[in-house]
C-alpha cells in the first residue's frame, strides 16, 4: 500500500470516528446532590440537586433579587424528584424533566431518608457505587425526615446543595463528632460481619440544617441514632481519630451561674486499647475492656485556678470518672441498637473461632459485657489555638 | 579561449582597465583616477561604495607620491598589499572593497586594502538578553564575529576554517572548532555538507541550517542558532563547533541536544541554584505549552470528573454559555493569539503597545463578556504562550507553539487517550531523532545519567568534572580539583 493511501486511512479513521465518546461539560446537568426516600407502597422516591439551575441562580443575583413576581415563579428548579419502582426508573423519569443530561459523575453528597434509612442501605447504595462514572467520594448521610426535604430546605438559602452538605460534615468530621462517611468507605463496610457502622445523622434544629449526630447500623441498616455527644464519645473507642475534639463536661455542684460548674477542654493525643476476653463459649462471659487514655488541654475553666498539682490530680479523677460513666451510657446504647462499631465480632471470629461458630452474634452482641475506662491527664491550660 | 587570453593583463594600462570595466558591467560605481608619476601613466580603480576615501588618500595616494623613484609595491604598507596576475582576480579584490593600481608596462597588478567598514556596534542582541554576564552580540560582519570569539579564548587551538558558498552571493562561511576538544568526525561531516551545497545564494544562516540539517521533516530545530558570542564560547569549550555566515548576526551550533534549547547564559551566570531553578521553570514550561490547551479540551469534553467539585463549577458557569464544541473555542483564541504575536512583531515599536491593549482588553474581556470564548479558556490560553515564550531559543519556541496544535485535535478526538498518544509518538519521535551523529534526546534516550548534571539541572561547577559527553569530545575532564583549599572531609 501507498504510504501516502496509509496515512489517509489512518486519518479517516482518526478524524470520521467523530467525537462518540465525548461528554461534553456544558451539554451535562451535573448532580450534585442525591436524595433517596421511601414513597407509599414501598416505592422510591429519587430526588436530585442539579447544578445548572443553581449556576443560572447563583450568576445572575441582579435578576433574582429584582422585585418581580415572576422571576422567581418562572425559576428552574434546584431540586427534583421523582416516585418509582426502581432508583433507574426514577433516574429516567427525572432526565426527561432536565434541560441537558443529568450526570452523577461529580455527585457530592447522598442523603438517605430515615424511613428507607431503617429499611434497607445496602440496595439504596447499590447502584450508586457500581456505576463506573459515579463518584465515590461522595459523603453519605442519613437524614431524620425526609431527604428532599432537607435538600429544599438547603437549596433555598444555597443553590449549590453538594458543597454545602459537604462543608457542614466536613467542618463536623474535623470536631469528631461523626465519622468521615463516604461512599467508598460505607459500602463495602454494609457487606462486613462483625463491625458495623456509623453513619452521619442530618435534620432540621430550629429550620437550619445541622448535623443532629449520627445512626448506628447493623446488618445494612439502620437501628438507632446517638446525640452528637454520645457520638463523640462512641468515637473515643474507636479507629477514628479525636483529636481536635472538644468536650463540655459538667463538674461542679450548682452554682448560681451555671457556666462555673463546667469544664471545657482540648482533646489531644489519644492512646485506645480494646482487649476481647473469653472465658468460656457463652456470650455472657465475654468481657471487652476498652481503655482510652486522653491527653487534654483545658480551654475554659471559670474559676481559674489551675495552679496546684492537687488541683489538677483532683479535675484528672473527676473527668476520668465521668467520662467512663458517660462511655458506659454510650455503650449500652449501642449494645442496644446492635452495632458493633469496634468490631468485637472481628476478633472474637480471629482469634476465638470455635466460640464464634456458636454465638449468634445477632443477638448475643447485646449481651456480652464492656467495660470502658477513661482517663483524662491534663497537659495544657494555657494558648487555645 | 579568448577569454583567458585577455584575462592577463596586457600591460597597457587603457584597455587593462577597459576590460575590467567590462568584467564588472561598466558599473557606476567604479571610479577610475588617472595620475602621472615619473612620466607613467596610473590607473586607480576601486568602487566607491566599497572603499572609503580617506584611507585611499592616506594609504595609497600619499605613499605612492612620497617616494616617487620605488616601486609602488614598496611604497606601500605590507599588510595591505597584495600583488595578482590575472583581471579576474583583481576583480574580485575589487569587489572585496580593495584599490587596484595598473601601471604602464606592468603585467602586475597591485590591489590594496581600502575597505570601508559600516558596522553596528556590537550591542546585546535584542531576542536573548541575559540579566548577569557578557551584553555584546553578533553583528552582520563574519570578522567581527570571530574576533568576538577569539577575543574570549585566547588559544592556538581555536581553529578558524573559512568557505566560499553560494554560487552568486559568494558568502562567506566561517566553521569555529577547538582542535582539541572537538570531534573530527563532526567537523568533517559538516565540511561535506557545506561543500554538497550547491545553491545560487546563500543569505544568512537559516538556508545552510536548511541544507545540513539530518531530519529536515522534523518540527525540533537541530542545530543551536544564538546571537551571543558567550554561548558560542561556551559550546566550542564543550567541544562542540559553530558555524558562522557573513551577512548574518547568528552562530549555528551542532551537535546539539533538545535540553541544550532550554539553557541560558543565565543559568551559568546566576548561582548554581538559580540556575536550576530556571532549568526546571523551562522544561515545566515546555510541557505547558506543548498540552494545556489539550489537557482542557480533553477534560472538558472528556473526563470532567477528575476536575475537584469547586472548580468544576467555575468552569462549567463559564463555558455554559458559549456555543462552539471547546475544540474550536480552543482554536479561536490561540489564533487569535498568534495573530496578536505576529503583528507585534511586525508593527512598529510605538503601535506595539497598542496591539497590547488591544490584544489584552478587547480579547481579554469582551470576549468573554460576549460569550464567545470562556474565561477558562482565556486563562488557559494566556499561560500557554506564556509558557511558549519561555524557552530561550525562539526556533525551539515555533515548533512547541505548532506541535501544540496537533496535541489539540488529537485530544478532541480521543481525550486523554490522544494526549498519552500524542506524548509517545513525541518521545518516539525525540528518541530517534540524531543531530550529526549524537542523539538528540541524550542524555533520556541514552541512559547515561552522569549527563545530567547539566541537562534537565545544573550543578555547581565543581561537580561537573568532565564534558557533557553528548558532543562526544575528545577529552573530557573539563575541570579538576577547583576546591582543592577545602579540607577533604567537606569536599565530596
Amino acid at each position: 500500500m501507498k504510504p501516502s493511501l496509509f496515512a489517509a486511512g489512518i486519518l479517516a479513521l482518526l478524524f470520521l470516528s467523530g467525537c462518540w465518546d465525548q461528554r461534553i461539560l456544558k451539554d451535562r446537568n451535573l448532580i450534585i446532590c442525591i436524595g433517596r426516600d421511601l414513597a407509599e407502597e414501598g416505592k422510591i422516591q429519587n430526588s436530585f440537586a442539579l447544578l445548572t439551575p443553581a449556576i443560572k441562580q447563583t450568576s445572575s443575583p441582579s435578576s433574582s433579587q429584582q422585585p418581580g413576581s415572576g422571576a422567581v415563579s418562572g425559576k428552574q428548579k434546584n431540586v427534583i424528584s421523582a416516585v418509582g419502582d426502581t432508583i433507574n426508573q426514577t433516574a429516567m423519569m427525572m432526565d426527561r424533566k432536565t434541560s441537558e443530561t443529568v450526570d452523577d459523575s461529580k455527585n457530592q453528597a447522598v442523603l438517605i431518608g430515615e424511613k428507607l434509612a431503617r429499611l434497607d442501605l445496602y440496595s439504596t447504595l447499590d447502584l450508586l457505587y457500581r456505576d463506573p462514572m459515579g463518584e465515590l467520594k461522595a459523603k453519605v448521610a442519613v437524614v431524620k425526615g425526609e431527604a428532599k426535604q432537607l435538600m429544599e430546605h438547603i437549596a433555598a438559602r444555597d443553590p449549590l446543595v453538594g458543597s454545602y452538605l459537604v462543608e457542614l460534615l466536613e467542618s463536623q468530621v474535623e470536631r469528631r463528632i461523626i465519622p468521615e462517611a463516604t461512599l467508598q468507605s460505607i459500602y463495602p463496610s454494609l457487606l462486613e460481619h462483625g463491625e458495623d457502622l456509623i453513619i452521619p445523622y442530618l435534620g432540621l434544629v430550629d429550620g437550619e440544617p445541622a448535623v443532629i449526630g449520627s445512626v448506628l447500623t447493623h446488618d445494612k441498616k439502620m437501628t438507632g441514632t446517638l446525640t452528637p455527644d454520645e457520638s463523640l464519645l462512641s468515637m473515643m473507642f474507636s479507629k477514628f481519630d479525636l483529636k481536635g475534639a472538644r468536650i463540655n463536661q459538667r463538674i461542679g455542684g450548682d452554682e448560681k451561674l451555671r457556666t462555673l460548674g463546667y469544664i471545657s477542654f482540648l482533646v489531644g493525643n489519644v492512646k485506645r486499647k480494646m482487649d476481647v476476653k473469653v472465658e468460656s463459649s457463652s456470650s455472657q462471659s465475654i468481657i471487652v475492656d476498652l481503655h482510652a487514655k486522653l491527653k487534654v488541654t483545658v480551654v475554659e475553666y471559670p474559676h481559674n485556678q489551675l495552679n496546684t498539682e492537687a488541683k489538677f490530680n483532683e479535675l484528672n479523677r473527676k473527668l476520668s470518672n465521668q467520662l467512663t460513666k458517660d462511655a458506659e451510657k454510650v455503650l449500652h446504647k449501642l449494645q442496644e441498637a446492635r452495632c458493633d462499631f469496634y468490631g468485637v465480632g472481628r476478633q472474637i471470629m480471629a482469634f476465638h473461632p470455635e466460640t464464634w461458630k456458636k454465638l449468634d452474634w445477632d443477638k448475643d452482641f447485646s449481651r456480652i459485657s464492656f467495660r470502658p475506662r477513661v482517663e483524662v491527664e491534663i497537659k495544657g491550660t494555657g494558648l487555645i489555638h | 579561449m579568448s577569454r583567458r587570453l585577455s584575462d592577463i593583463p596586457t600591460g597597457s594600462v587603457e584597455r587593462d582597465a577597459a576590460a575590467i570595466q567590462e568584467l564588472l558591467q561598466y558599473s557606476d560605481d567604479l571610479q577610475i583616477q588617472d595620475f602621472g608619476r615619473d612620466c607613467e601613466q596610473v590607473k586607480l580603480m576601486f568602487f566607491d561604495t566599497l572603499t572609503d576615501s580617506q584611507s585611499i588618500h592616506e594609504q595609497v595616494l600619499q605613499p605612492i607620491l612620497q617616494k616617487p623613484g620605488a616601486a609602488i609595491a614598496d611604497c606601500l604598507p605590507a599588510a595591505s598589499v597584495s600583488t595578482v596576475q590575472t583581471l579576474s582576480e583583481a576583480t574580485s579584490y575589487l569587489l572585496k572593497g580593495y584599490v587596484i593600481v595598473l601601471l604602464t608596462g606592468q603585467q602586475d597588478i597591485v590591489c590594496i586594502a581600502a575597505k570601508s567598514s559600516f558596522t553596528r556596534s556590537v550591542d546585546e542582541p535584542v531576542n536573548e538578553k541575559v540579566v548577569r554576564g557578557a551584553h555584546d552580540g553578533f553583528i552582520e560582519n563574519l570578522n567581527v564575529n570571530v574576533h568576538l570569539v577569539r577575543k574570549m579564548i585566547e588559544n592556538r587551538q581555536l581553529t578558524v576554517t573559512y568557505y566560499t558558498i553560494g554560487r552568486e552571493t559568494q558568502t562567506r562561511v566561517a566553521l569555529l572548532y577547538m582542535n582539541n576538544l572537538a570531534n573530527k568526525q563532526v567537523v568533517q561531516e559538516m565540511e561535506k555538507r557545506i561543500q554538497a551545497i550547491h545553491a545560487d545564494s546563500i543569505l544568512g544562516t537559516n538556508f545552510i541550517e536548511e541544507y545540513v540539517e539530518d531530519t529536515p521533516y522534523s518540527p525540533f530545530p537541530q542545530l543551536l542558532s544564538t546571537e551571543r558570542p558567550d554561548r558560542v564560547t561556551a559550546n566550542l569549550m564543550e567541544g562542540r563547533v559553530a558555524l558562522l555566515a557573513s551577512g548574518a548576526p547568528t552562530a549555528l551550533i551542532f551537535p546539539v541536544t533538545f535540553f541544550a534549547f532550554y539553557q541560558s547564559p543565565d543559568d551559568y551566570n546566576s548561582r548554581w541554584f538559580a540556575g536550576t531553578f530556571f532549568r526546571l521553570i523551562r522544561l515545566i514550561s515546555f510541557f505547558i505549552a506543548i498540552s494545556f490547551p489539550a489537557i482542557y479540551i480533553a477534560t472538558v469534553a472528556f473526563r470532567f470528573e477528575i476536575l475537584p467539585s469547586d472548580l468544576i463549577i467555575a468552569i462549567k458557569q463559564s463555558i455554559d454559555k458559549v456555543p462552539y464544541p471547546p475544540l474550536v473555542e480552543a482554536f479561536i483564541m490561540e489564533i487569535t493569539i498568534e495573530l496578536i504575536r505576529e503583528a507585534g512583531i511586525r508593527l512598529p515599536s510605538p503601535l506595539g503597545q497598542t496591539i497590547g491593549v488591544i490584544g489584552g482588553i478587547v480579547i481579554g474581556q469582551a470576549v468573554v463578556q460576549a460569550s464567545l470564548v470562556s474565561n477558562i479558556m482565556v486563562i488557559v490560553v494566556a499561560i500557554t504562550a506564556i509558557a511558549a515564550y519561555v524557552v530561550p531559543s525562539n526556533e525551539m519556541g515555533t515548533a512547541v507553539r505548532l506541535l501544540r496544535f496537533g496535541f489539540m485535535i488529537s485530544a478532541a478526538t480521543l481525550g486523554l487517550l490522544g494526549i498519552v498518544l500524542s506524548f509517545t509518538l513525541l518521545l518516539i519521535h525525540l528518541c530517534a531523532l540524531e543531530s550529526f551523529g549524537t542523539p538528540y534526546f541524550a542524555p533520556l534516550s541514552t541512559g547515561k545519567w552522569r549527563n545530567l548534571k547539566d541537562t534537565i539541572v545544573r550543578f555547581p561547577m565543581w561537580k561537573m568534572s568532565s564534558r557533557p559527553v553528548d558532543a562526544t569530545p575528545q577529552r573530557n575532564t573539563q575541570e579538576t580539583i577547583s576546591r582543592g583549599w577545602q579540607p577533604d572531609d567537606s569536599r565530596e
